[in-house]
């Protein structure tokens, strides 16, 4: 047992240790005595930082959080999606369109009679192939983004 | 989790540590309720990409803390004479007139006050790191997870920012009985 005066300290400081309030004279000897201001102090901080403080919560808390929520984001991302699809350059599509207008055009300025040749039907059937195809790419997008 | 109703039961669950959470580091007031918001509205816009590698709870402790600190630099920013940026505002009131001596220093209420006033003086990852161990009862991982720090650096927090407090408190109760020699012992 240590203590100052009348004072048993390890019993003061076991006291403090459970958040006993202390007596005046308590309060007295933790002053002078070096042990105990030690104790109290860790106790007062350790008590302090363990409890939780009061809150006021109101009723509909949750209820005004939901109100201030953004736009849905699932929306936001498949607009940004659709954005960024329409800045797409389609080099596929650019390249067909161009060899549709070339074939075209030597359609019109070629000899009449190429095309009863082999090579002419050939050359109108790619072009008819590619007309074919970008029309059906150009169905397939338009079904996806409406 | 993106629909209001299933967010509306998240924010249910949670808002009381996030409410209690703010009171701590930031004080009482009708800030908290602003800020607590804030907090939602930051977890709801970030849900995107939250892929759950981490618990939910850690993330939205990362946030609260986060926006508490945000808090504490516009304080500083705008030097709102509040009782955290002047440590001696409000002191006095708390510890009352001339007729308190140093015994009442020591009464649970004041020294309480006394605490809760010098955690405001620490350092934002002392404070964080009190906060979340002693009232949320966090364990070191969770502390070092939620912080991103390692853990060893939460243990030096955590006995620096207990020391800090002891000396403030400490130094209050000089300080008082130096102001009032006729009142000291």
């Amino acid at each position: 047992m240590s203590g100052t005066g009348e004072m048993n300290c390890d019993m003061l400081q076991s006291a403090m240790k459970q958040g006993r309030a202390l007596t005046a004279a308590e309060r007295a000897h933790v002053e002078s005595c070096d042990a105990c201001l030690e104790a109290w102090l860790n106790a007062t901080v350790t008590q302090t930082l363990d409890a939780k403080p009061e809150t006021r919560i109101p009723q509909d808390f949750a209820a005004r959080v939901v109100a201030r929520l953004p736009e849905k984001q699932v929306v936001q991302a498949q607009r940004k999606r659709a954005r960024d699809r329409a800045r797409e350059r389609h080099w596929g599509l650019v390249t067909a369109v161009a060899l549709v207008a070339i074939g075209l055009l030597a359609a019109v300025v070629a000899d009449p009679g190429m095309m009863t040749t082999v090579m002419g039907v050939i050359a109108m059937t790619i072009v008819a192939a590619e007309i074919a195809g970008i029309g059906l790419w150009l169905a397939l997008r338009w079904q996806r983004t409406s | 989790m993106g629909a209001p109703v299933e967010f509306e039961e998240v924010v249910r669950e949670h808002q009381e540590f996030v409410f209690r959470t703010l009171t701590r580091l930031t004080g009482t007031g009708e800030h908290v309720e602003d800020l607590a918001q804030e907090v939602f509205l930051r977890l709801y816009r970030g849900l995107d990409s939250f892929r759950g590698e981490a618990k939910l709870t850690t993330w939205l402790y990362r946030i609260t803390l986060n926006v508490a600190q945000d808090e504490w630099k516009r304080r500083k920013k705008e030097q709102a004479n509040t009782s955290f940026d002047d440590p001696d505002a409000g002191w006095a009131e708390r510890i009352g007139g001339r007729e308190d001596d140093a015994e009442q220093i020591l009464s649970r209420r004041q020294a309480m006050a006394a605490v809760n006033h010098a955690l405001g003086e620490l350092s934002e990852a002392e404070r964080s790191v009190i906060v979340m161990f002693h009232q949320e009862e966090c364990t070191y991982e969770q502390i070092a997870m939620v912080l991103k720090l390692p853990l060893n650096t939460v243990r030096t927090h955590l006995h620096r920012g207990r020391q800090k407090l002891k000396e403030r408190l400490k130094e209050r109760l000089t300080e008082r009985r130096s102001v009032c020699p006729a009142q000291a012992r």
